[in-house]
């Protein structure tokens, strides 16, 4: 039965997205959730949208535009300390639903004759991902992890203590900008499988599985890595034998997951 | 030796404030010697810890010097801050956040180059916790670890934010154990509203309210410090009621 889903080259494709995606979604996903970074990463994704819709209206490449959008979004955000970002809390509101209307606005206002289907870009489609986007994605995936793990000490003393960091002469800001640059294009990444509005429940819940039981950053990161795949694949899978969406069977399979994990954490092991 | 050769740090017409034109501090100006023992109190918002994010250099005055002997110093400053300060919602193990002291020698990976935090840890009685996640610490552990991150790092001069805010006897004990020992080579610095507990071997009190007010450890009075916080104040166990804030005395001279 699996031997006959592998079978079709989408279906390889979808696995292989599926492994670099979870690479992304766990190592990024570790700082989001940790550093409660999930609402400017709601408002990145959705900001992205915006720039999505603007560049189809143009007639340019639509990830393109979600690209260029999510990059500025997250260097303006970057630009505030964790001191000050909370400040900026109705700011990201304002950019999360802007983003999200001028989306739909331009896509709905587009006169070309190839109107894209408005749900593949909030649900995603992993079926759809082509080999070019695995060479894009492997490549953004191996500068992630190359990026992370040279810096690796001075992004987790940032995400601990920023002032600590400062004073040992750590450019703070740069890094600070760095990662949520690397924040944005994983979004972008992801969009294509899950789509904007599914997204940050794949960035947030294998990282907050990982988290039901253990207590150590560099294990949650890895382990989160393995909880995504598990969940992607697990997810293709089923909505392959149940003729169901991609995106967000993996998501309900996420959510049901990690509602288990907290009730017997909960019940049977904190008892 | 001349005089200037004992001074490790120099602070000259230093003014600050967080937003225009509200000073938070107004023309600071004092030393710290190569082996002082300064305790910085005051009232709430009275600019403490202000005045000591300045010296570490997480603040820039907006005008005024500090100036560092040997220039090097300003480099080598072992910062404790309060234990809220950072975010305990990141999961580390307390021998990830000692080697954080030392970022250009310590990486998280690996278990080699452990030697000196081991024995940090040890001195600091907190060798049994070094797996420990640091967010399940007592106050005190916490406090501890945070002195381990500035210690690893061989700081030329201690900055300590209210080091003993809601601690236990034995941190305190061990506390005043490695300042007495620290002391005897590099100046330390303490913030603090507890006053009793660090009091044994000050050799300055600098007390300030937007202005500072530097006195030999012995012969600061109540009424200095009453002058200080705006109120009669308990020497012995002295805290800011909360009706004095923002009631500031004027017309007095600084004390160098």
């Amino acid at each position: 039965m699996f031997s006959e889903m592998l079978k079709y080259s989408f279906m390889q494709n979808a696995f292989m997205a599926a492994v670099l995606s979870s690479i992304l979604c766990g190592i990024i996903g570790t700082f989001v959730v940790t550093k409660r970074m999930v609402f400017i990463s709601g408002g990145i994704s959705h900001a992205a949208f915006g720039g999505l819709g603007l560049f189809f209206f143009l007639g340019l490449d639509p990830m393109l535009g979600a690209f260029t959008i999510a990059l500025i979004s997250a260097v303006i955000l970057g630009l505030y300390s964790p001191e000050t970002i909370n400040s900026q809390d109705a700011n990201i509101g304002i950019l999360w639903s802007a983003g999200m209307a001028m989306g739909i606005l331009f896509i709905t206002l587009s006169t070309r004759s190839y109107t894209p289907n408005l749900m593949s870009y909030l649900f995603g489609n992993i079926l759809m991902v082509h080999r070019e986007n695995i060479y894009y994605l492997t490549g953004l995936t191996l500068t992630v992890v190359i990026i992370i793990f040279s810096f690796f000490k001075y992004f987790l003393s940032i995400a601990f203590d920023e002032e600590f960091a400062r004073l040992q002469a750590v450019p703070v800001p740069f890094f600070r900008i760095l990662l949520l640059v690397m924040t944005g294009i994983t979004i972008v990444a992801l969009i294509q499988m899950v789509g904007i509005i599914l997204v940050i429940a794949l960035l947030t819940i294998p990282t907050m599985i990982s988290m039901l039981f253990l207590n150590d950053f560099k294990r949650i990161l890895m382990v989160s890595v393995l909880v995504s795949v598990f969940l992607t694949f697990s997810g293709i899978a089923l909505s392959y034998f149940l003729d169901l969406p991609t995106g967000p069977v993996i998501i309900i399979l996420g959510a049901f997951i990690l509602l288990t994990g907290n009730l017997i954490k909960r019940f049977y092991i904190n008892k | 030796m001349s005089i200037n050769d004992n001074i490790a740090v120099e602070i000259r017409d230093l003014n600050f404030g967080y937003r225009k034109p509200f000073r938070i501090l107004k023309n600071i100006n004092f030393t710290i010697k190569k082996n002082d023992y300064l305790v910085i109190i005051g009232p709430n918002g009275g600019g403490k810890t202000t005045l000591l994010r300045l010296l570490a250099g997480l603040l820039t005055p907006d005008s005024g010097k500090i100036m560092f002997h040997p220039p090097n110093l300003q480099k080598k400053i072992g910062y404790v801050p309060q234990f809220s300060r950072f975010d305990q919602n990141v999961p580390l193990k307390v021998l990830d956040v000692i080697k954080m002291g030392n970022l250009k020698k310590y990486s998280f990976f690996g278990k080699t180059g452990n030697e000196e935090p081991l024995e940090l840890s040890e001195t600091l009685k907190l060798d049994h916790l070094l797996g420990k996640p640091v967010r399940e610490l007592s106050g005190g552990q916490m406090q501890r670890v945070l002195i381990a991150r500035a210690l690893i790092g061989k700081p030329g001069i201690l900055l300590f934010d209210e080091p003993t805010a809601s601690i236990d006897s034995e941190s305190r004990e061990i506390f005043q154990a490695i300042i007495h020992e620290m002391n005897q080579t590099i100046p330390i610095v303490i913030v603090t509203h507890d006053f009793t507990a660090i009091a044994q071997e000050v050799k300055h009190i600098a007390c300030i309210n937007q202005e500072l007010y530097l006195h030999e450890a012995g012969k600061i009075s109540e009424e200095t410090l009453q002058k200080v916080y705006g109120c009669p104040v308990d020497l012995i166990a002295h805290g800011i009621p909360h009706r004095v804030l923002g009631h500031h005395r004027e017309n007095n001279n600084h004390v160098q």
